[in-house]
């Protein structure tokens, strides 16, 4: 096996490459145009990814906004309402949203901050990506080059929904019990210390420094805890989190939603389909009461 | 400053218009120097400092070996291979040995704040690999064109070698009797087009398209979320990451080798299809080639090699792949992996001999070999992805028993996905090189199309390297 390969110079080789490159293009451009917008992905990245992107380059003026974690983001977009949006973030937190609007300068009117993983930071690798003018106004002018358009996404999605899977397939899926204790326990464990409170004060101050532009946009912030198993949420390092944080921010709003109902988790944190789908809906009827989109 | 960022792009593109414009042209090598700095720089400009200062000290140290007195000659490659050692032993490995031996708070605080510069490991190893070269051609008398008589000239030209940017910080590990003749006026003439495109089109497809959307699927094989899943989806993490680590890796060396042969220069080729050996000496014939042949040429031969009889070359064999190891890493469990390719060479070599002729075996026994190699090296890569020893005994435990979880099938079906190229890419090679096919230029460049197209519209989030932690 030599070390060096020796190549000869190019004749129209790359030439062809090209057009054959530009027609692979072109058809996956028609693709996109032509099939429905994906649903399921491959990753959270990408799924975080083309939500957000949504969000930034779609034409729809948002009323309401969500903006959380994992947690919020099992919240379904359509229980929200029609001006509903969830701007929540797989393996992130509430920060990363916050940053999204005043990046885009999209701003809903009323905004509500699920405040379960308050402390994760901005992702600004996202936000840098998201953002970068290039990328920016290339995936805004050519969704081809979006992530959600991409091939490996597009398969993935179309076997998804080939396979049946739906709403209702969601509504009808157990919950595995074994599981779901194994990461109660888990997280049990893993969380039975109070955070640093240097850090826990610097994220603080940091979600505070994120609202202000909103709060001066005349953007309706609200605070609010989304439901989880009461193991969890009775560990010290929550249960810490949630107190320090109320006492923060206890100048702002805070929504109580579904108090005195019941909600199931598949994991401890994160609520079944079934529960998020409710929880929304009095989410938004908590809104709806007191007038804020009127 | 990742390969797949716009700021590479533009340092190459910028480098590249005035590398070539004739005014420029005896100033091509400051220019490559000051574009290698700059890519150094620009995530970590004060460890450019120490850069710059083992470059130059390691010409020195070369030019004196050449040029010096010959009384001192022995005693400066000595120095410098010593000086080279302990850039490396300080600051990669000051931290593991003091939370090792060292009980002293104070002691382990100072040790365990060094910071690791990114492509120690690689500069230093090509700053051994000169001073030793050239005392290599010095001792047998070869041409001093190499080291020129203009001190100026050859500090120039080993400040090049050594901080080349298309190598500098994951490799290859390029020899200096294999660069230095190189370094010399270029013309666009010079720029194998077909070899560099070829190089990086391959190279941004196995990174920026398999290895980067690999990494996404396989991140839930980090404790303790492994503990959750089923053993098929373990087994999926398993062969997932084997396929993400040489995407990654073999992705580098190309875009390393096509960039470079952009401004006129060839480096050498650091992977040969290494999933397709069928044994374990082969294996490291195959994979990071240029780590296996330095280690081989300056560490395992004058230990003796295998000519100082059978125990001596296995306990040779077993040094040079736990120091390999270690090299990766400052952890323990790099050494132990070094140690698991170790045991496997001196094991084949025990029941093989010396001279294993993998060609001689019957098909099936080739097949069942690339298997058991294969399997053998991917059980050795959870040492890479879990440096904490006790998660890796924790996931071989979940393997063996299986987590309570359920099947990740979103991860499995991505797995499967993005793992299939590399698979066919290693399947290309065995039925070319057996003669059974050899695609016609027509299919060649629609597979250059079409990794090009998924280049553009399918890439994965960018991640560093990661052998850029080494």
């Amino acid at each position: 096996m030599p070390l060096f390969i020796s190549s000869s110079k190019p004749g129209p080789r790359w030439a062809v490459v090209g057009v054959v490159c530009a027609l692979m293009l072109s058809a996956h451009a028609v693709m996109v145009k032509v099939l429905p917008r994906p649903v399921y992905f491959m990753n959270t990245f990408h799924e975080n990814m083309a939500h957000v992107q949504s969000y930034i380059y779609g034409s729809f003026k948002p009323g309401l906004v969500l903006a959380g974690s994992s947690i919020g983001a099992r919240i379904p977009e359509d229980n929200l309402g029609e001006d509903g949006f969830n701007l929540s973030f797989h393996a992130l937190g509430p920060s990363t949203g916050l940053e999204v609007i005043n990046w885009s300068g999209i701003y809903p009117r009323v905004l509500i901050v699920e405040t379960n993983e308050i402390l994760r930071p901005v992702d600004f690798e996202m936000i840098g990506r998201l953002f970068n003018p290039l990328q920016y106004f290339l995936k805004r002018d050519l969704p081809v080059f979006r992530e959600a358009n991409q091939p490996g996404n597009l398969v993935f999605n179309f076997l998804k929904l080939s396979l049946g899977n739906s709403r209702e397939h969601k509504l009808e899926q157990k919950i595995n019990i074994e599981a779901r204790d194994a990461e109660i326990l888990r997280r049990m464990e893993s969380e039975k210390l109070p955070p640093n409170r240097d850090e826990a004060a610097a994220g603080f101050k940091n979600f505070e420094n994120l609202l202000k532009p909103l709060l001066a946009r005349g953007v309706r912030v609200v605070l609010v805890e989304v439901p989880i198993h009461p193991l969890v949420a009775a560990n010290p390092r929550r249960r810490w989190i949630s107190e320090h944080f109320r006492k923060a921010t206890r100048n702002m709003e805070w929504l109580e939603v579904g108090k005195g109902e019941t909600f199931e988790t598949t994991d401890g944190v994160h609520l079944t389909f079934e529960s998020a789908i409710r929880w929304a809906k009095l989410a938004r009827a908590e809104v709806d009461k007191k007038g804020w989109l009127k | 400053m990742l390969f797949n960022s716009l700021e590479f792009v533009a340092l190459v593109t910028g480098a590249m218009c005035l590398y070539y414009l004739p005014p420029l042209k005896r100033l091509q090598v400051p220019l490559l120097i000051l574009a290698s700095f700059i890519f150094y720089a620009w995530h970590e400009p004060f460890l450019l400092i120490l850069l710059a200062v083992s470059a130059s000290l390691n010409a020195v140290a070369s030019y004196k070996i050449v040029h010096g007195p010959p009384a001192s000659k022995r005693a400066w490659a000595w120095a410098g291979v010593v000086l080279n050692l302990g850039v490396l032993g300080y600051f990669k490995y000051a931290g593991l040995l003091a939370s090792t031996f060292v009980t002293g708070s104070a002691v382990l605080d100072f040790a365990l704040a060094i910071p690791l510069p990114v492509g120690i490991s690689f500069y230093t190893f090509q700053g051994i690999s000169l001073v030793l070269d050239v005392e290599g051609m010095e001792k047998s008398r070869q041409e001093k064109n190499h080291v020129p008589a203009d001190f100026g000239r050859h500090w120039m030209n080993t400040v090049f070698f050594i901080s080349f940017f298309p190598q500098l910080v994951a490799g290859p590990i390029v020899k200096a009797r294999d660069f230095l003749p190189q370094i010399g006026p270029k013309t666009t003439g010079d720029i194998d087009w077909n070899f560099a495109l070829e190089k990086l089109i391959l190279g941004f497809f196995l990174k920026s398209v398999i290895a980067d959307h690999l990494q996404d699927q396989t991140a839930s094989m980090m404790w303790p979320h492994f503990m959750n899943g089923t053993r098929l989806t373990l087994v999926f993490y398993l062969f997932g990451y084997s396929a993400q680590i040489f995407a990654d890796f073999a992705g580098y060396s190309l875009i390393a080798m096509g960039v470079a042969a952009l401004f006129g220069y060839r480096l050498p080729v650091n992977f040969n299809y290494p999933y397709i050996a069928r044994s374990f000496s082969e294996f490291w014939q195959r994979w990071h080639i240029s780590l296996s042949t330095w280690l081989r040429d300056y560490l395992y031969f004058p230990l003796g090699g295998n000519r100082k009889g059978r125990r001596r070359t296995y306990i040779n064999l077993m040094i040079v792949m736990a120091l390999g190891g270690l090299w990766h890493g400052a952890a323990w469990s790099y050494m132990i992996w070094g140690l698991w390719h170790g045991l496997a060479l001196a094991i084949e070599r025990i029941i093989f001999g010396s001279r294993l002729d993998e060609d001689s075996r019957s098909l099936p026994v080739q097949l069942l070999s690339m298997i058991m190699v294969f399997l053998y090296v991917s059980l050795g890569w959870v040492l890479f992805k879990l440096p904490d020893f006790s998660h890796v005994i924790a996931f071989f435990k979940a393997l063996v028993q299986g987590g309570g979880g359920v099947v990740d099938k979103n991860a499995i079906f991505g797995i499967a996905v993005y793992a299939t190229p590399v698979f066919l890419y290693h399947v290309y090679a065995l039925v070319r090189d057996r003669g059974v096919y050899r695609p016609g230029m027509a299919l060649r460049n629609i597979a250059f199309a079409l990794m090009l197209f998924l280049i553009l519209v399918n890439r994965g989030n960018e991640h560093a390297f990661i052998y850029f932690q080494f």
